[in-house]
């Protein structure tokens, strides 16, 4: 709890529109973002509750944003219990895999999330495109962690990945090519083992689960 | 999801918010009160009172991209022997007499009841119309606001009078937010599309389409929607009278002609509209001189929006 307070202390430093709001069972922040860009100014303000789960630093803290420059609905990124949505699970999962500080996560997530939700405010669109509703998401993510168009190439690749025997690192590479690992999928293994073998395993069963009623990406 | 067309109309209403002509508008206020003091001064016996601000600013349905500064000077009954001397006196006074360098002075102008004034400021052309009035009676305005203008002759129409009320106008869209918002709306759209609609013609259509309609839609679209449709059906056939005067026959301004040009005009962007909600931004666009302000909060927006670590954001439920 101390180290909690910590974080948020010195997080709210840079944030002064924000404040910690303790009562007996939780702890919050509440208050005012203010958006700024470095040259151009403010170009937008939200206010927000943020309350921090049991798995923070872990994963990412809860936002309501309570200004209602966001309709409650998911096209615009907000989750039924109000919260926003702020990336698909393994992103996050990955982004907070050793921990993250609350200013990290106002720098790094919250401020960009709110600037795309201003844009669109402005624009009606997601300049950078936005991943699809549920489990399409889901394979919208993993084909781009894994560089594959099409769910059966997702498939064999986390499967391949998940399940082919270690031979190290210059042994020729499990996908068949006559590269060394090295040289060829180590980077990719890399980014996808951070997410962690089991939880992986979890997202591979509930893909080919999906599989059997789906089309491709 | 996609093109929002509430924000895209609130995006337009504040695009042609005065306070972006602050400065302008500052000035042209000076030269407002300088033409009244000046109109006081010339007149003095003649005048009731000070002159009284009646264009759509006064109104509060001006937009940044037309706005006029008009007044109305109410002379006594004794004050001129006819309603065309009153009438030419004002026009001569500021044609031949009044100094003031901002003045565009070729374009001084006898209008059908008024007196057209054509300033230049900071390379703005501001017009303003000098309505002159006479009182109907000796010692009747200041219990009735009435006045009686001089109506110049035009075409084939010989010159007439007019029974009016100016501070009626003014006092008729005093509370009425909404009939604003839409008229100021279809003003964008009237001066991008080079429309030639009397504003007072679309003030008083507007509030009927309001007082006809069963329920008033709640969202901006909704009630410009409802206006539209309500111009569309009714132009053609609807008697819209001078709530000073009913005599004053204000949907006869237009022709026949351009009544049917303008209710097809309103049917055409109905089902461009909606084929395509897009194409709101064709017929009410954005005024883009002051857009600049916004283009950069947006460019500001998506610069630090790509200054994150999420790559897009997830659409879940
Ligand atoms: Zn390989």
């Amino acid at each position: 709890m101390k180290r909690l307070l910590q974080d948020i202390d010195h997080a709210i430093k840079y944030y002064p529109g924000l404040e910690k709001v303790e009562s007996s069972n939780e702890l919050r922040v509440r208050g005012i973002i203010i958006l700024k860009h470095p040259e151009i100014g403010e170009y937008d303000r939200y206010t927000v509750s943020i309350s921090f789960p049991r798995c923070y630093p872990n994963c990412f803290p809860k936002v309501i944003e309570v200004s209602e420059k966001i309709p409650k609905v998911a096209d615009r990124h907000v989750n039924s219990d109000n919260t926003l949505c702020l990336a698909v699970e393994p992103e996050e999962r990955i982004l907070c895999r050793n921990g993250i500080t609350f200013k990290y996560f106002l720098d790094k997530v919250l401020v960009p999330h709110l600037s795309r939700e201003t844009y669109w405010n402005y624009t009606g669109k997601y300049e950078d495109g936005e991943y699809s509703h549920g489990i399409e998401g889901l394979w919208e993510y993993f084909g781009q962690l894994l560089n594959a168009t099409k769910k059966e190439d997702v498939l064999n690749e986390l499967e391949k990945m998940l399940h082919e025997k270690w031979l190290g690192r210059n042994a020729p590479c499990f996908c068949g090519k006559a590269a060394k690992f090295k040289n060829c999928h180590r980077k990719k293994w890399e980014r996808v083992m951070l997410l962690g073998q089991d939880y992986l395993l979890n997202w591979l069963d509930i893909l080919q689960n999906d599989r059997q009623n789906s089309s491709n990406i | 999801m996609g093109f929002d067309k509430n924000k895209h109309l609130e995006n337009v209403l504040e695009s042609h918010k005065m306070k972006h002509v602050d400065d302008l508008m500052k000035k042209s206020i000076i030269k407002r009160e300088e033409i009244k003091d000046a109109l006081k001064e010339k007149f003095g016996d003649e005048v009731i009172s000070r002159a009284i601000n009646s264009g759509s600013y006064a109104k509060h349905t001006a937009i940044n991209t037309k706005f006029d500064i008009d007044i109305c000077q109410p002379f006594r009954y004794k004050g001129f022997g006819t309603l065309e001397e009153m009438a030419d006196a004002v026009y001569d006074y500021f044609k031949n007499e009044y100094k003031d360098e901002d003045i565009v002075s070729y374009k001084t102008k006898k209008q059908r009841v008024s007196t057209g004034l054509t300033f230049l400021i900071d390379g703005a052309e501001i017009q303003m119309d000098v309505v002159s009035g006479r009182e109907l009676l000796e010692d009747d305005y200041s219990s009735t606001t009435r006045l009686n203008l001089y109506v110049r002759p035009k075409n084939l129409d010989p010159a007439t009078s007019t029974q009016t009320n100016i501070q009626k106008h003014v006092d008729l869209i005093k509370g009425k937010g909404d009939e604003r918002c839409i008229i100021r709306l279809l003003k964008a759209w009237k001066v991008s599309s080079n429309t030639d609609i009397k504003s007072f013609f679309m003030e008083l259509i507007t509030i009927r389409a309001f007082n006809a309609a069963p329920e008033i839609p709640t969202d901006m679209w909704g009630k410009l929607e409802m206006a539209m449709e309500f111009i569309r059906d009714n132009v053609k056939t609807i008697r819209l009278e001078d709530p000073a005067n009913a005599n004053n026959v204000v949907s006869d301004t237009l022709t026949d002609l351009e009544k049917e040009m303008l209710s097809q005009k309103m049917d055409t962007m109905l089902r461009q509209i909606n084929d395509n909600e897009e194409n709101l931004k064709i017929y009410f666009p954005l005024n883009k001189q002051f857009h600049s302000e916004e283009e950069k909060k947006k460019l500001a927006a998506l610069e630090m929006s790509r200054r994150g670590v999420v790559s897009k954001p997830w659409r879940n439920d």
